[in-house]
């Protein structure tokens, strides 16, 4: 391993010094996005050195620390480009906040298969929408892992996680890949989410979705403080669908176990078929000894990303982006014609859905938001408290352009929001409470200018949304489009 | 190398015994011969076996060479033929001599931690390399009709590790 880490930090230092040619994609400059789809991606390095960017507004000298993001960067390969999202190599972002003064670097996550594939010149394996020419078969579930969906701090550990196998240890300072995390002799390279959750006594829990070779189950770790395995489970689920993320509520650890059912097929994707019959179970899973406590059948839905849960009384909430199909995954994620960064996109709207649940009986009843929110997120601090979620999407209503995104807050049991609209052009990315060393609370999140080429970061006051950022911070050049990441306090 | 018990990845139980001819080994080139295989010069056949991918270039690579579907398909089958053999590349080359023309079929894992057992998972997959012959086996143990090959003459089987 050791040998493996100093190879890794040597080509850490290469890259820093600019090694890369442009190979990466983001999203590019205009709005016309379908029309022009084939163009709608433009090469970016492989490494982004720090860089001071250009500040708009009063930054809090209060807030200091690092809001780290993962991206699928690398699209393209030797004249090879991906045709999802999902299957682009991760690339962690670092926008460094502190004495009134914003930094970004970034540097693709030396995973196996980046590395393999720097040496082959082109993609080896299968991705989860995409099939290069003459791809290896997969050895296990690390062979073809991009380690690019988010990024998380547990412990004093910085981890680049997918969510089909195994994460990645990164250094915090400069990025650089320290080498895949077993957490244990039997568990190499077994499914762990990209969505780790804390919980209220400082533990971390996540899942890993193993619906393979004909087994449908679902792997719970249970990780301490500074990220040490406390416990491991794989339980036995009834079918085997899709899951990416979960909830986790006092008592309880929740599976939504949706309704696009897997089959071995020959790409991930193709895998899967929406069963639109079929039923969604949630799992309800007793922290205590993760026993099957209650299932709940619902109407087939699709679910990537939930809000948080709490239970009060005998009722148990839950907040998810529900979906009435999984569309967006096999399709509107995808970089063709279809794509959900197409204009005419809202067949792809998700809908951030209240689920309360009767602990006692199991009657449920949902309350609809009419808001097509996705990346909800909450304060991980107080995670079973009933408080507002942010997200980014838009309102439901026709009137509203499928290309424009609002920042939204919304509460799960008033119903009330808040609904900030920075026009046409920009791509909101996920936003995260976070705090001031005052203990000022804001919402930070990145985002794209995309008339303008260029990224940057925007900041507002907790429950001031309407108001527009208070602060704001841009690149010279776009980065790479990303899905989710944490902000470190220093 | 040597002759060793069964090795099927996915079988529990090892085989008892088994009833060798003669044994001629090299440290390139294995090879083995049997005695049920010597019925008459003219049906005498050679398989070579190239086994590419190892990961890590060390342990013991165990192999198991079956003639019918029973055995192949049971866990406590019998095979007419097993090796073990140290690694030392990433490839590694196995000769049976004076097999008799038929269907054959290969199982193997390879110990790399030498514990002398195939290392699984919590879920009970193999967590280190196996492989069968045709390259079957992606979801689980491999059954003989996907798994076995006819052996009318000569013949080199590469079997890529999973």
């Amino acid at each position: 391993m050791s040998n493996r880490r100093e190879f890794l930090q040597t080509l850490v230092a290469g890259t820093a010094c600019g090694l890369a040619a442009k190979s990466g994609l983001s999203l590019a400059s205009g709005s016309a996005m379908p029309a022009d789809f084939g163009g709608a991606f433009k090469s970016v390095p492989k490494s982004f050195e720090k860089r001071a960017l250009t500040l708009e507004g009063n930054w809090p000298t209060d807030l200091r620390g690092s809001l780290y993001r993962n991206s699928p960067a690398m699209l393209e390969r030797n004249g090879f480009q991906h045709s999802h999202l999902f299957d682009g190599d991760g690339m962690i972002q670092k926008f460094s906040l502190g004495d009134g003064k914003v930094f970004h670097q970034a540097q693709m996550v030396a995973t196996d298969k980046f590395l393999n594939e720097e040496d082959a010149d082109r993609f080896l394996y299968h991705g989860l929408g995409s099939s290069p020419p003459n791809a290896r078969a997969a050895r296990n579930n690390d062979s073809a892992n991009p380690a690019n969906i988010s990024v998380r701090k547990m412990g004093d550990k910085l981890f680049a996680l997918w969510e089909a196998g195994s994460a990645y240890e990164i250094d915090p300072e400069n990025l650089s890949t320290y080498g895949r995390v077993d957490w244990g002799e039997d568990l190499k390279h077994l499914p762990f989410s990209a969505h780790p959750l804390r919980d209220a006594n400082g533990d971390w829990w996540n899942i890993g979705s193993w619906i393979y070779s004909g087994q449908a189950r679902t792997i719970i770790y249970q990780l301490d403080a500074q990220a040490k395995l406390k416990r491991v489970k794989a339980i036995p689920m009834n079918q085997a669908g899709y899951m990416h993320a979960f909830a986790l509520s006092q008592r309880f650890v929740i599976l939504v176990n949706t309704a696009h059912l897997y089959t071995p097929g020959k790409r991930y994707f193709d895998s899967f078929n929406f069963d639109a019959k079929g039923k969604t179970e949630i799992v309800l899973l007793d922290k205590n000894d993760l026993s099957v406590f209650k299932t709940i059948e619902i109407p087939a839905n699709f679910v990537f990303h939930f809000g948080n849960a709490f239970e009060q009384g005998e009722e148990l909430f839950i907040s998810m982006a529900e979906y009435r199909n999984a569309d967006i995954m096999s399709k509107g994620l995808g970089l063709g014609p279809h794509s959900a960064f197409a204009k005419e996109a809202t067949q792809y709207n998700s809908d951030l859905s209240v689920y309360r649940i009767n602990l006692k009986n199991g009657k449920w009843q949902k309350q609809s938001s009419q808001l097509a929110m996705e990346f909800p997120n909450f304060r991980e601090s107080t995670p079973f408290t009933v408080q507002n979620l942010i997200g980014m999407g838009r309102p439901t209503g026709t009137a509203n352009k499928a290309d424009q995104d609002y920042l939204i807050s919304y509460h799960p049991l008033s119903g009330e929001r808040e609904i900030y609209d920075f026009g046409n052009g920009f791509t909101i990315e996920e936003p995260l409470f976070i705090n001031g060393a005052s203990g000022q609370e804001y919402v930070i999140h990145s985002l794209a200018d995309r008339q303008k080429s260029r990224s940057g970061l925007a900041l507002f006051r907790s429950g001031e949304l309407k108001a527009g950022p208070i602060a704001m911070a841009w690149a010279e050049e776009q980065f790479p489009f990303g899905f989710h990441g944490c902000f470190v306090p220093s | 190398m040597k002759i060793t018990k069964p090795c099927n990845p996915f079988r529990k139980s090892m085989l008892t015994a088994l009833t060798l001819g003669s044994v001629l080994a090299s440290t390139l080139y294995p090879t083995l011969s049997f005695a049920r295989q010597v019925q008459t010069n003219e049906s005498q056949h050679q398989l070579t076996l190239l086994i590419k991918g190892y990961e890590q270039k060390q342990g013991v690579t165990y192999l198991s060479l079956y003639d019918n579907a029973e055995d192949f398909n049971s866990m406590n089958g019998k095979s007419i033929a097993n090796v073990q053999h140290q690694i030392q590349g990433d490839t590694l080359s196995i000769s049976f001599n004076q097999l008799s023309k038929g269907e054959y079929a290969i199982s193997l894992y390879h110990d790399a931690n030498n514990n002398r057992k195939l290392d699984r998972n919590l879920l009970g997959i193999p967590s280190e390399q196996y492989g069968f012959s045709n390259d079957v086996g992606a979801f689980g143990p491999a059954k003989f009709d996907k798994a076995s090959f006819k052996l009318d003459g000569d013949k080199t089987v590469v079997i890529n590790l999973r």
